[in-house]
């Protein structure tokens, strides 16, 4: 081992490796979700437009904490109901329990992103596709989407950052990620520099995941007026 | 489809079109007929509704009362059919709205290859010429933001003529404009007329009203005041509403 690594380094690590995991697929499920929950933010009907703000109100009103909660242990009270549609193995795992609840928790942020990334191109550009003709599948496609993509970036990376930053509440349900690693090696030692190397390991993620994300921005945003 | 342009139907006939938003009346009881082939310029003072009634007239806004018929498509009340006018009817807007994510050239050949499936190659074909007719066709590689705002005001004239238009709407074409980039518009505008184009004007560029003009359209209060040929508006008007409007328009 390295002179200068503590010799709990390979479980951090490990940790680490978990966290991402968590980011990574609850990041690409809650896009997956906040598609069609854009969608419905944006139809025509009022009653789908209701169902959809309701849901942003819910997973963007309450703590995330609680939504854990909810999912893993309020699964158990269907423990019956699960294991007879062969669901509870999975709602028994709190991996599965966690990257369920962070999918659906930002999704609601995500399809937020997107409304009003969609809302801010939408002035003026689907008037004149009208007036050419452009059928309103296209509008969205050939449009609409491409110009929202690029306003999205931004704070889509903000939002990427706070995942990072909220999946430490895994560790709350014995999941070992960054956090939860952390807590095992202070339980067993009492010592504290486990949770100063957790948090460097946290700031060096969100310091890279920001940068990369300004490059990215950048090149995103060239061909659009007034970017900076 | 180029009817409109050598017949005899009007190229744009609005009967007895009225609009509300609420209880505040916009447009009150407005019937005009203009026929194929020919110019109108529609003036008045700000809020007098000739923004609306031309995007009544294309379908973007709807009427509470009254029939449009432009191009020979007859405009559904509910302009449920609006996008069925596109490629017979052109529009230009204020603020261009060119795509800021597409080329000069892909903002020309989007419509013609979703709504028409030209191919890409007859598309650009099309396009190319009518880069040429706005000259600008030495920056269809560029993409708006790379472009002045005459530049793009003219690529978004050369984006409607790509559809085959037989009539055109502008809906104050240069008022977004800085006054130097004006005239190159209108230069295009004027070279659109040449060809016989049928087109509805708003615009507030008075000289280049009584240029292009076959009738001068005078709204105020979201009523028609007066159609009339450009030299009796400018010069012989009976009208004491029109008079006040040429002498504060042409001061100076």
């Amino acid at each position: 081992m390295n002179l200068f690594l503590p010799d709990f380094a390979p479980q951090l690590l490990a940790g680490f490796a978990v966290t991402l995991q968590i980011v990574a697929m609850s990041a690409l499920l809650g896009f997956l979700v906040a598609i069609p929950l854009t969608m419905a933010l944006l139809s025509g009907r009022a009653s789908i437009r209701l169902i959809a703000s309701s849901y942003l109100l819910f997973f963007r009103g309450t703590p995330l904490l609680a939504q854990l909660f909810l999912v893993y242990y309020g699964s158990g009270q269907f423990r019956a109901a699960l294991e007879d549609v062969g669901l509870w193995w999975l709602f028994a795992d709190p991996f599965f329990c966690t990257i369920l609840t962070f999918s659906l928790n930002t999704a609601a942020y995500q399809a937020q992103i997107y409304r009003g990334a969609i809302n801010l191109v939408a002035r003026g550009q689907t008037e004149v596709a009208q007036t050419l003709g452009l059928s309103r599948y296209n509008t969205f496609v050939d449009i609409l989407i491409p110009q929202a993509m690029v306003v999205a970036v931004r704070p889509l990376g903000n939002e990427l950052v706070l995942l990072v930053k909220a999946s430490a509440v895994a560790s709350i349900v014995a999941v070992y990620d960054l956090m939860g690693s952390a807590r095992l090696v202070y339980a067993r030692s009492f010592e504290l520099s486990p949770y100063l190397w957790a948090g460097l390991i946290y700031i060096c993620c969100v310091e890279v995941l920001r940068l990369s994300w300004n490059v990215l921005d950048r090149r995103f945003r060239r061909h659009l007026p007034n970017s900076h | 489809m180029d009817f409109g342009r050598h017949t005899n139907t009007p190229a744009i006939d609005v009967a007895g079109v009225s609009k509300r938003f609420g209880l505040h009346p916009v447009l009150t009881a407005i019937t005009l007929q203009m026929p194929a082939g020919k110019r109108f310029v529609v003036c008045g003072p700000s809020g007098s509704g000739k923004s609306t009634l031309v995007r009544c007239i294309v379908g973007l806004e709807r009427r509470s009362e009254g029939s449009i018929r432009v191009a020979g498509h007859d405009l559904d009340p509910d302009c449920a059919n609006a996008r069925q006018l596109a490629g017979d009817v052109g529009m230009v807007f204020q603020q261009f709205n060119l795509f800021p994510h597409l080329t000069v050239m892909e903002n020309l050949i989007l419509a013609p290859r979703r709504v028409k499936k030209m191919t890409r190659a007859a598309a650009e074909e099309i396009a190319m010429a009518q880069l040429r007719k706005v000259r600008v066709d030495q920056l269809k590689d560029k993409y708006p933001s790379q472009l002045s705002g005459g530049q793009q005001q003219r690529v978004a004239i050369a984006r409607a003529l790509t559809m085959q238009p037989a009539v055109m709407l502008f809906d104050e074409p240069t008022s977004a404009l800085d006054p130097e980039l004006v005239n190159e518009v209108l230069d295009v505008m004027l070279g659109l007329a040449d060809e016989g184009m049928s087109m509805m004007i708003v615009t507030h560029e008075m000289r280049f009203a009584r240029q292009i003009a076959d009738q001068i359209v005078f709204m105020d209060m979201g009523e028609i005041v007066d159609v009339t040929p450009p030299d009796c508006f400018f010069n012989a008007s009976q009208n004491s509403r029109v008079r006040s409007f040429v002498e504060a328009t042409t001061r100076g």
